[in-house]
């Protein structure tokens, strides 16, 4: 079954076509990625999934219900979750609160029972506090649960947005960029946190540049060029693709003719 | 225990107890007393407003508006109409509840500048409303109001005045200590952290920044009616632009996004112009003095400033 269909999906902002007519879905249990050259659309097809940017045409399925025109937080209500390549921590909040604010949808309740701080309110408080620690562990950053986000380093912080976005337990996770400036052993120990959260049955989309990384733990893998699908399959096929292979992973591998190609 | 004695919930409000019990007891005169009751209503509005600005990172210049709303209303109800004062002051409160929940969604979708004229215009608005209808209003003349009573109780002398005025702000600052620190208060602040990082934590922004401007403009109003049976009399320019700034400029002093930094700012702004009284004449320009210093030396605030020394005195 598919969680994340999309169809016929477009966005231009004024005249630029950043995303044209692209269609792919994401089986469920997967990880799928989404690469291709710099201004390729990755982050905007992300925007459109996630409900930051409206499509100019198209759909967006989640798990059989369309979400096209769906409000972000009402998508977020659906199981979709979503890490930002520019990172976007809360930084007036510690990075408890805001693993606690990935628990959100679990823990809004009325007005009035939060004004007065009423026991079932402090009863609900008491779990969440000890899931988002548990979540903090699961991600690696347990030791600044009380650090305001200003202190921690950036690694830290990458992983700090994984936790929220997991704690809201989602079916499809977005993954923006997870290993963008990160060193080797930061990406080593991402690859291994992306796999824990594969394992325990999210599915997950992800932007990643670290080639390394895509073919390793990528299930399927779809190229984007130009706002347009250039090729899609799985790590194998998508090596072997020389139209990927020209746009993207290395014209030089393809000898001097690709080469020109790849440098218009 | 000591973590039980730095927490605002517990610590924090304790202290702030003691010391506003303590207070009228060591006050030498009445004219003190004024002003210190004139602190706590700033107080609760400044409390009010803090959700709005400190924790929800909006700006409103136009606060003043609602508190107008809340003082005519009590006025005019109770003066014109023969209401009774709890009455004039809940219509006062629902009117400005409702008022601000209808303008709250577009004037919201706004930013930065284009939120702080808006927010401004609707101050405006209340003022030159309140300055033109003078059947209703007395015009920019303002109009007598009639003492608070309910129930043939009659709130008289400053000191049943201030213990009013406490448990007002007391209850005030205790609801707002802990909804900041309930889902919907990481909400608020989630959205001044990053808006988009809170919708897709699905945190309907929207009606986050709704509810806070909604709030605060409640508190306003019922400080305003309150107010205005306090002093007895009230004119337009207690709505108007000028104390909308006096608000936020408290706000900003006292520190952001910290409910006791509000309280401070409040008492440390409603005191200064009455101790230095001479200097009447340029109030406003020393309110934006402070305001322009607060910004370059204490952008947090005096309490989470001095707060943050204090942590950092502790560590070691």
């Amino acid at each position: 079954m598919n969680v994340l269909e999309v169809r016929g999906l477009s966005r231009a902002f004024g005249g630029v076509h950043a995303v044209r007519e692209l269609s792919f879905a994401v089986a469920e249990g997967t990880v799928h990625s989404l690469i291709g050259p710099n201004g390729a659309g990755k982050t905007t097809v992300f925007n459109l999934i996630s409900g930051i940017y409206a499509p100019s045409a198209g759909q967006v399925y989640l798990g059989g219900a369309e979400i096209t025109d769906l409000a972000a937080h009402r998508r977020a209500a659906l199981g979709l979750a979503r890490t930002f390549q520019n990172l976007q921590v809360f930084a007036n909040m510690t990075a408890l609160e805001n693993v606690l604010v990935g628990l959100h949808m679990r823990l809004d309740m009325g007005l009035l029972p939060q004004l007065l701080r009423s026991p079932a309110l402090r009863g609900r408080e008491r779990e969440a506090r000890a899931e988002a620690r548990e979540l903090m562990r699961f991600a690696g950053v347990e030791r600044y649960a009380d650090a305001f986000p200003a202190s921690m380093p950036f690694g830290a912080l990458k992983r700090l947005e994984i936790a929220r976005a997991v704690a809201s337990r989602p079916r499809l996770l977005l993954l923006d960029e997870p290993a963008a400036g990160l060193n080797q052993t930061e990406t080593e120990d991402i690859d291994l946190l992306i796999r824990k959260i594969g394992d325990s049955g999210v599915t997950v989309l992800l932007v990643e540049h670290d080639m390394r990384l895509v073919m390793k733990i990528s299930d399927r893998i779809l190229v984007l060029d130009n706002g347009r699908k250039l090729g899609e399959g799985t790590p194998a096929e998508v090596r072997r693709d020389p139209q990927v292979i020209a746009a993207y992973l290395g014209a030089a591998a393809l000898g001097p003719k690709a080469g020109d190609i790849h440098a218009e | 225990m000591r973590r039980w004695l730095f927490a605002p919930r517990t610590g924090g409000f304790l202290v702030f107890l003691v010391l506003a019990v303590a207070l009228p007891f060591v006050l030498p005169n009445a004219f003190f007393l004024d002003v210190a009751i004139l602190a706590l209503f700033n107080a609760s509005i400044c409390v009010g407003l803090n959700l709005l600005i400190g924790y929800a990172g909006q700006i409103s210049l136009g606060h003043a508006g609602f508190l107008g709303i809340g003082a005519y209303a009590s006025a005019i109800l109770t003066g014109t109409f023969g209401w009774p004062a709890p009455l004039a002051l809940a219509a006062g409160a629902a009117a400005s509840g409702l008022l601000a929940f209808a303008v709250a969604r577009p004037i919201l979708r706004l930013r930065g500048h284009y939120l702080a004229m808006a927010t401004l215009g609707l101050g405006v608005i209340v003022s030159i409303v309140a300055n033109t209808e003078r059947e209703l209003t007395g015009g920019p003349d303002g109009m007598a109001v009639e003492p608070l009573s309910f129930a043939g109780f009659v709130v008289e002398g400053e000191a049943a005045w201030y213990w009013l005025a406490l448990v007002l702000l007391a209850a005030t600052v205790w609801l707002t200590i802990n909804l900041v620190d309930s889902p919907l208060g990481r909400g608020l602040r989630a959205v001044h952290g990053s808006e988009v990082a809170a919708r897709a934590c699905g945190v309907d922004t929207d009606r986050y920044k709704v509810i806070a401007f909604t709030v605060s403009a409640v508190y306003a109003s019922v400080v305003g009616s309150l107010g205005a049976h306090y002093v007895g009399f009230i004119t337009p320019a207690d709505a108007g632009f000028m104390r909308s700034v006096e608000y936020v400029t408290m706000v900003v002093l006292g520190g952001m996004a910290s409910t006791f930094g509000a309280v401070v700012g409040a008492v440390i702004l409603t005191a200064l112009p009455q101790l230095l009284s001479s200097f009447q004449d340029y109030e406003h320009l020393v309110f934006g003095l402070i305001l322009m210093l607060t910004m370059i030396f204490l952008p947090r605030g005096v309490v989470p400033s001095c707060a943050a020394l204090f942590r950092r005195r502790r560590a070691p």
